[in-house]
């Protein structure tokens, strides 16, 4: 999957930046569809495995409407504009 | 009878039903009880990791944070060490010569001359300290302290239900609020799944870019879709689905 260490880097900042435990993230991202399950999120979240392009799209629109309720807008980049950004 | 106080404060602990208030207010009777189970603390407070840092975040007087402030700053002190190495810390005088001797400084500038730490422990891992402070020296003695444990321990079993029954009363909150949105934007997706004979996925990415462009959360976006195709009302045909 060529853009697992971007994806990875970007959820990882993210998660960071959000403050968001796993389950709160994953119960955050319960909220925009898609089976994630809570192991699969915190291997993602270590960089023990990719997100695919599904997961990694609805774990970025939950961290990026939290941050939207902190005044911030959209700091992580979805699948494809991580695809978007020059080499 | 000596006990007295021990026993009607662990029988007030047995009492305890965690529901009927916010973690820091049984945090907070917790603390008044230990204060009232050992007679020469004059006040006390409990150190436990808040958003990843020590501190003391409740107390039965408004000093115990003051005080505390200097072990945290230096980052040694006597609750620190009971918390980590989860041993009882004592200080007979803060005027004395000793180890920590900042936190010694900070008591002593309050008027507090002997302290007593103790860790507050469950299955062998420290959930917090409890911390108590008197106004004279020599306060504590060994049964003071051998008390100080027992009650600890049992207070430190209410701290953990606690954090145990908020953790899974917030958990059930943000899933039920969770599930809200996801009924929304699945309803989003389904219409424009059927709007853009798109699949899924598709649909999600459509939210996703509505909501970089327009600088609004999804579910905002999720939540206008629905409303204007339930506005709209069965007139709706596939060219005016609403665009995302």
């Amino acid at each position: 999957m060529p853009l697992s260490p971007e994806s990875t880097a970007a959820l990882q900042q993210g998660i960071l930046a959000s403050g968001y435990t796993i389950t709160g993230l994953w119960v955050a991202a319960a909220g925009f569809g898609g089976p994630i399950r809570w192991a699969d999120l915190a291997d993602i979240a270590s960089g023990d495995r990719p997100a695919t392009p599904a997961e990694h799209n609805i774990l970025a629109a939950a961290l990026n409407d939290h941050f939207a309720d902190l005044g911030h807008d959209h700091p992580v980049a979805s699948w494809q504009e991580l695809a978007s950004f020059p080499a | 009878m000596a006990d007295a106080p021990l026993t009607s404060s662990l029988a007030a602990l047995s009492r305890f039903f965690v529901g009927d208030g916010t973690l820091e207010e049984t945090l907070s009777r917790v603390t008044y009880l230990a204060v009232d189970a050992i007679p020469p603390a004059d006040f006390a407070g409990i150190t436990m990791m808040v958003e990843g840092r020590h501190r003391t975040a409740i107390f039965t007087d408004e000093t115990a944070p003051e005080i505390d402030e200097a072990q945290y700053n230096s980052g040694e002190g006597p609750c620190l060490d009971a918390f980590r190495e989860q041993q009882i810390r004592r200080i007979d005088s803060t005027l004395a010569d000793g180890p920590w001797p900042q936190f010694r400084l900070a008591a002593a500038a309050h008027g507090i001359r002997s302290t007593l730490s103790v860790p507050m422990l469950v299955e062998k891992a420290a959930v917090g300290a409890m911390n108590l402070y008197a106004n004279r020296e020599r306060a504590f003695g060994d049964d003071d302290a051998e008390t100080a444990m027992l009650f600890a321990s049992q207070a430190a079993i209410v701290l953990a239900n606690a954090q145990a029954y908020w953790d899974a009363r917030e958990l059930s909150t943000g899933l039920s609020e969770a599930m809200q949105h996801r009924a929304v934007i699945e309803q989003a997706k389904g219409i424009l799944m059927a709007a853009q004979g798109c699949d899924e996925d598709t649909a999600f990415d459509l939210l996703v870019k509505a909501s970089q462009r327009e600088n609004l959360k999804l579910r905002d976006i999720a939540q206008r879709i629905v409303d204007t195709t339930i506005a709209r009302g069965p007139r709706t045909r596939e060219h005016d689905a609403p665009e995302p």
